[in-house]
């Protein structure tokens, strides 16, 4: 593996005089918050998404934006859409950059909009259980707001320390406790956006006519509007939570354990079930005691755990022979699966109950609260910092689908077999329904061939793994989007339905400047 | 004579040639009625595309409520009722646009499954009907949220290819299409089929009646036990003696129920209520042919009718609000209104620039 490449900032394109235009009025519109620095270019030309920062370990920038501005109010942000808007230039709205699919390179460079100026919470409305806060603001200190008033929202991501509100609200974002909250989209009550015609518009709440407008927004991945506030249903602060996790012989036996439990009508807050190597991997730490496994969250496993450990003892060669590694994998068997239930406490210990005889029925040995309580403990352990795995040889990434239960198992062994000769892969089932499920798969990437080589695998990675979702009826995304990751691939899920999604572009965007290149190629 | 026809000297009126097509090909299935509109109940998907693509290409229009302008060829889907396949593991059901709800029910009732609780009309309508009007398909499901009853949908859009949605209990692929066709009274696509999201047949039943001081107190007890996961099938109230008296039925497993009645009893009792033990005042009437209308209600407008000595009867209770019978304000679920914000229209525009589905209401 080579050494990284220095960034070069005179490998950026240089200003359009478009852009040195706009960036002059945005400065007399914004002043002191607007940026045409390198450093600012370069800084909002990409988020987590694993290519990305492949790229930028080959010396390579990702499409950069023109120009970056901070606006502070509904009234600014309208302003510099409608200023993009009179120049023909794209706009990109920001967050706080936890995207894992591209959804922020500027590809035809523009205005990147960065968010998180407005991040103003307003006190709960207690009777109607309701919280009003700007798109800007990050996860973390909304909820902490939130339960210094004594409510929740419910909505916990893994990125929670690193996305805002609008970034959820525009990826359809989900949190680890979605099966008792739901997703982002279940909370909202109602929203309100710029759309690309430079229109502030406000999501009418119940009763309402017509088509769900905020449906028609949510997901949008700011190809039509930016968000700008919501409005989002809140739950009182949790009296008690109950923990409790299985062990299933089989993958199949413990996804038909979360789907009896979900058709009984109980309502875990978290459902995660590990296929047998993600629960193998993890129960290393404790040799002598197998029952007593550390249930990481989804990208610990990648890079606290996995990867580390590959790096050391197996390196990226070995890994390159995916398919054997894979084949080691399928010696194991034993699945874990962790549940929570939270809420008032009498409920939530009944729930857990009856959680446990169901699971006991589907063949789950019983292991207790404490490998469900490390999870909960561990659960945002996340490392953003892709750039020593890349640095290693090898890019590790995440695959979330979503499928009805008849799908499931096939959705799963029709991704594990394409990707099988490609990466490492490992998965875990969450975020369940009573109709379905996603499934989250974990990827390790490596070659010897040196970095485009590792790129070039990367892409024909995703091209099987979306090629087998597809082929087995699955939806190619739950929680973290298109971008230009998976664009593609959503044009072919959609089929002809794809005209509908250009008419929405059309009426909400006809200059096509929001976002440009994402979400349809 | 077909209105719009021409003697043989002029180019023939498009619309003229429509009706002419639509008699062709329909026979008996195509009717005129007054105003120079037209009812179409076409025997199978094919006729019913056929239809749709004669409208389309004669400059036709599509609709329900009355012409403005263009006079509407009105379509019934009763004769698409195919119902199935079942798919008892994820308890779905795809069944045609025609088939009525009740229908599907009563066909769920051998998996064990039902599409309910629903409110009396809406289990009355076609499916739809009930996905493209004034109900948007909307169930509500535990944690007090509304959700569309179904998990994926097929329907014509506008230039005539079909929109076929995955089904998939959620996604993150972009806007929520389905909303093309939830609610929209087939203005932007007219629905085919549709796979329905079922739940567990309840095997049991049991109603409770409760006491509570203020309208205000019900409200927040049963937001609040909503929140909390509580299920409720229906709640009657109506004020007696000062106090709100509120019968609640619930639906589920035995210990559903036990569950879901300590939740609310639990919230009740917070709000200085307590369990009456008796049925209310007015018997339960004999259920309506057609049931009542239905109102989608906010809960400020229930607690104001309650304030007001009025009673109702709620379904589809939600955190913020419910479908009322009875005496309380809201909107009315038998008419399509117009559509609550000038975006859609924008929307729907673009969507079907030549109107060919009727445009916004």
């Amino acid at each position: 593996m080579t050494a990284p490449a220095p960034l070069s900032a005179s490998s950026l394109p240089p200003l359009s005089a478009l852009a040195q235009a706009a960036a002059a009025e945005l400065s007399e519109l914004l002043p002191g918050r607007v940026s045409t620095a390198d450093e600012d270019r370069i800084s909002y030309a990409r988020d987590m998404w694993p290519k990305a920062i492949l790229w930028i370990r080959q010396g390579r920038i990702p499409p950069p934006p023109d120009l970056v501005v901070w606006p502070g109010s509904e009234e600014e942000v309208q302003k510099v859409i409608q200023l993009a808007r009179a120049h023909k230039l794209p706009v990109i709205p920001f967050g706080a950059g936890s995207g894992v699919c591209g959804g922020v390179c500027a590809v035809r460079g523009g205005i990147s909009l960065d968010l998180k100026r407005l991040e103003r919470v307003e006190a709960v409305d207690g009777e109607r259980f309701t919280v009003d806060a700007g798109a800007g603001v990050v996860g973390e200190p909304l909820e902490r707001r939130l339960n210094a008033q004594g409510y929740t929202l419910g909505h916990f991501p893994s990125s929670i320390y690193m996305s805002t509100l609008g970034g959820w609200l525009a990826a359809r974002s989900a949190g680890q406790l979605s099966t008792r909250y739901g997703k982002i989209e279940d909370m909202v009550v109602s929203l309100r956006a710029v759309t690309g015609r430079g229109e502030i518009v406000q999501t009418p709440e119940r009763p309402c006519s017509g088509p769900d407008l905020a449906e028609l927004l949510l997901g949008s991945e700011g190809t039509l509007c930016t968000f700008t506030r919501a409005r989002l249903r809140v739950h009182p602060r949790p009296q008690h939570q109950a923990f409790r996790a299985f062990r299933f012989r089989s993958v199949e036996a413990g996804v038909e354990a979360i789907r009896r439990v979900l058709r009984d009508g109980l309502r875990p807050a978290a459902v995660r079930l590990y296929d047998p190597f993600d629960t193998a991997l993890v129960a290393r730490k404790k040799p002598h005691a197998p029952e007593d496994v550390v249930p990481p969250s989804e990208r610990g496993i990648l890079r606290g755990d996995l990867l580390p450990l590959l790096t050391r003892a197996v390196a990226s060669r070995a890994l390159g022979n995916a398919r054997l590694f894979n084949r080691a994998a399928d010696l194991f068997r034993r699945c874990l699966l962790v549940l929570m239930f939270e809420g008032e406490a009498r409920r939530s210990l009944q729930e857990e109950g009856f959680a446990r005889e169901l699971c006991a029925a589907a063949g789950g040995a019983d292991l207790g609260e404490e490998p469900a309580r490390r999870w909960y403990a561990t659960r945002y352990d996340v490392s953003y910092r892709m750039s020593p795995v890349v640095d290693g040889g090898m890019v590790a990434d995440t695959f979330e689908v979503a499928a009805t239960w008849d799908r499931v198992m096939e959705v799963y062994e029709r991704v594990r077999a394409a990707t099988a000769p490609l990466a490492f892969v490992m998965c875990h089932f969450s975020h369940a329904y009573v109709e379905g499920c996603s499934l989250y798969f974990s990827f390790a990437v490596a070659s010897q061939g040196g970095d485009r080589a590792l790129e070039t695998r990367y892409d024909d990675l995703w091209k099987a793994a979306l090629a087998a979702a597809l082929a087995a009826g699955a939806t190619i995304s739950h929680h973290h989007g298109v971008g230009l990751l998976k664009s593609r691939a959503l044009a072919e899920q959609l089929g002809d339905a794809r005209r509908m999604l250009q008419g929405l572009k059309r009426a909400l965007d006809p200059d096509g400047i929001m976002n440009p290149g994402k979400l349809l190629p | 004579m077909t209105p719009g026809s021409t003697n043989g000297h002029e180019a023939p009126d498009p619309l003229a040639r429509m009706h002419e097509q639509l008699r062709d090909s329909l026979g008996p299935r195509y009717e005129l009625t007054a105003g120079g509109a037209a009812r179409c109940s076409p025997r199978s998907e094919r006729e019913l595309l056929l239809v749709l693509k004669l409208v389309r290409d004669h400059g036709g229009k599509l609709g329900r409520h009355g012409p403005s302008g263009t006079p509407p060829v009105v379509v019934s889907r009763r004769a698409l009722q195919l119902i199935g396949p079942w798919e008892p593991q994820s308890a779905t059901v795809t069944a045609e646009a025609g088939a009525l709800l009740s229908e599907i029910d009563r066909g769920a009732l051998a998996q064990q499954l039902t599409v309910g609780p629903l409110t009396p009309r809406a289990l009355q309508l076609e499916l739809g009907d009930f996905l493209e009007g004034p109900y948007g398909g909307l169930r509500s499901v535990p944690g007090g949220r509304l959700e569309p009853l179904s998990v994926g949908l097929t329907a014509v859009m506008p230039d005539g290819l079909h929109a076929v949605s995955r089904a998939a209990p959620r996604h993150a692929t972009g806007p929520g299409l389905n909303a093309f066709f939830l609610g929209a009274g087939g203005r932007m696509g007219v629905l085919l089929r549709a796979q329905l999201r079922l739940g567990a047949r309840p095997i049991a039943t049991r109603t409770t009646t409760f006491s509570i001081p203020s309208p205000a107190g019900l409200v927040a007890a049963v937001r609040r036990a909503l929140l909390e996961g509580a299920c409720v099938e229906r709640l009657r109230v109506e004020r007696r003696d000062g106090r709100v008296m509120a019968e609640v039925r619930f639906g589920g497993s035995q210990s559903q129920i036990d569950r879901d009645l300590a939740t609310l009893g639990t919230h009740i009792l917070g709000q200085g209520g307590r369990v009456a033990g008796h049925r209310l005042r007015r018997p339960e009437p004999p259920p309506a042919e057609p049931p009542p209308p239905e109102r989608e209600a906010r809960w400020e407008a229930v607690a104001k009718a309650l304030e007001g000595g009025g009673s109702a009867a709620l379904y589809r209770l939600s955190v913020d609000g419910a479908v009322a019978e009875g005496e309380v304000e809201g909107r009315d679920l038998s008419a399509e209104g117009p559509w609550s914000h000038p975006a859609l229209e924008a929307i729907a525009a673009a969507v079907d620039p030549s109107a060919s589905l009727g445009g916004p209401p």
